[in-house]
């Protein structure tokens, strides 16, 4: 009996966990909310409606349909009429691919209530899942005149506009999303490749300052290392660079970092020194070809 | 002074009645408040225009962090002299009087319901019902002041003021069975059932 009521208050716990939690490990919710759900159901109290849910979202992802519909059918007889269990059964219709019977859900909701962000939300996903980019790139701008302070919509932007090679529009999405939380290195660094790829002088400069930005506040971040290493030569080899000395200066900085960086990192391993010979040498031929491949 | 003995009948028909009645009174008046609460219909223009105005706040902390041509930009959209947002966006006072707002007449008459009224109405009883009787004795000696808080509904000159009246021990139930509510029902119990409902 103990063992039991060690294993659901366990078992409930981990639950919770991945709830509140983003990674999203579906398989594991499957496997443990079903159990939970058929051994303690009774148990969990109030709680157990939200495992429904959980579990129901988690068994669309991996096309579960049967136990899906299970989950459902128990919310949809406890809270008739909710909202939330509408959107529920609108993503079941998504996993089925019936996407105009969940478009027309989430209309509906949006009608009942327009000031839920969470059907727009899904109506842009729907957009995506299918593939129309520009729809979505549409109707995400629209929703973002809305909701302007939903840094996971500017996320979402930024990857829509980047696969649309508008690098323009995403570099301002990114930096939407810096001013939302400037103490994220991954923006600078993402906000940083962005500029790079654009790729004129004042662009590079500014990628170059934003990859410093970036390694200033995480010191391992490799990406952002070599990003800094690759637009501070690029600006040295540039013809209208005003400043060459300097940003000669910072990339062979950067280089002998990352090769501090791999030297580090093989005396740990124990590794032979052939591999940081062929780490300069691909240093070296980066400084030396990449120019070439930018307009100037 | 002669020590006061209590019939063990007050224990069972008072001091106990009042344990119980207090409690369930308490748990009737959760689950009314859950039942009565409306759901807040929330406009969409008060949305958006919340995330405007948290945009541009996080836009003045944090507008360092970006080129300077990005900034000016964002300031250009928000408040420029003839197109900005906030100059092109016109919206009625925000500060609502809540008598003139009904909704917000509704719900306050709905707070009075569920805590104020069973609280007299209960109160009322119990000091109608139970008047007079002394229930029990806190295990430590007080001052005269302490009478007219324990003994509310007895006025003896001559009685120690560590008994407790009936009416007394109904209120201090009141505010002491608390923590038991949030035991019985749980910490936040019945929040997340309400957000399924809407």
């Amino acid at each position: 009996m103990a063992d039991e009521i060690l294993d659901l208050e366990v078992a409930r716990n981990k639950m919770k966990e991945w709830r509140d939690e983003p990674p999203r490990n579906s398989e594991e919710v499957i496997e443990l909310g079903e159990s939970l759900i058929v051994e303690h159901g009774s148990k969990l109290g109030d709680e157990l409606w939200s495992v429904y849910e959980q579990v129901l979202i988690a068994a669309l992802d991996f096309g579960k349909t049967d136990l899906a519909s299970m989950c459902l059918k128990a919310l949809s007889s406890q809270f008739p009429g909710s909202l939330r269990v509408k959107r529920l059964i609108a993503m079941k219709h998504e996993a089925l691919n019936q996407f105009d019977k969940a478009t027309e859900i989430y209309d509906d909701m949006i009608a009942k209530e327009p000031s839920n962000s969470t059907p727009y939300k899904r109506k842009i996903s729907i957009l995506i899942g299918q593939n129309k980019i520009s729809e979505a790139v549409k109707s995400l701008t629209d929703y973002l005149k809305r909701f302007m302070s939903d840094h996971e919509a500017w996320s979402e932007l930024t990857d829509l506009y980047i696969s649309q090679q508008e690098f323009t529009k995403a570099a301002f999405c990114m930096e939407e999303l810096i001013i939302s939380n400037p103490h994220n290195h991954l923006y600078y660094q993402k906000y940083a490749e962005i500029l790079y790829t654009m790729g004129t002088v004042d662009n590079l400069e500014k990628s170059r300052s934003n990859f410093a930005q970036a390694l200033r506040l995480d010191n391992n971040n490799m990406r952002a290392l070599y990003g800094f290493f690759m637009a501070a030569s690029n600006l040295a080899n540039m013809p209208k660079t005003k400043n060459k000395k300097e940003n000669m200066k910072y990339a062979s900085w950067a280089a002998s970092r990352i090769m501090e960086k791999y030297q580090a990192a093989t005396k740990k391993d124990d590794g032979d020194d052939g591999n940081i010979s062929s780490i300069g040498n691909i240093l070296d031929s980066l400084q030396l070809t990449a120019p070439s491949n930018v307009p100037q | 002074m002669a020590e006061l003995l209590l019939d063990s009948a007050i224990r069972v028909w008072v001091i106990l009645p009042i344990v119980i009645i207090t409690f369930f009174v308490g748990i009737i008046r959760h689950y009314l408040s859950i039942l009565l609460q409306s759901n807040k219909k929330v406009e969409l223009e008060q949305v958006s225009d919340s995330q405007v105005l948290l945009r541009s706040k996080l836009l003045r902390e944090h507008g360092s962090y970006i080129p300077q041509q990005a900034f000016q930009m964002r300031r250009h959209f928000f408040n420029d002299e003839e197109e900005g947002f906030f100059k092109t966006q016109k919206r009625k006072g925000a500060a609502k009087n809540p008598m003139s707002d009904p909704t917000m007449m509704v719900d306050m008459a709905k707070g009075n319901l569920t805590n104020v009224l069973p609280m007299i109405l209960i109160g009322g009883w119990i000091n109608w019902h139970f008047s007079g009787f002394i229930t029990t004795k806190v295990p430590f000696p007080l001052t005269i002041r302490f009478k007219a808080m324990l003994q509310r509904g007895i006025d003896l000159a001559s009685l120690n003021a560590s008994w407790v009246s009936s009416v007394s021990w109904y209120f201090i139930n009141v505010f002491g069975l608390r923590s038991m509510y949030s035991l019985v029902l749980g910490e936040n119990n019945g929040k997340d059932i309400l957000e399924f409902r809407h």
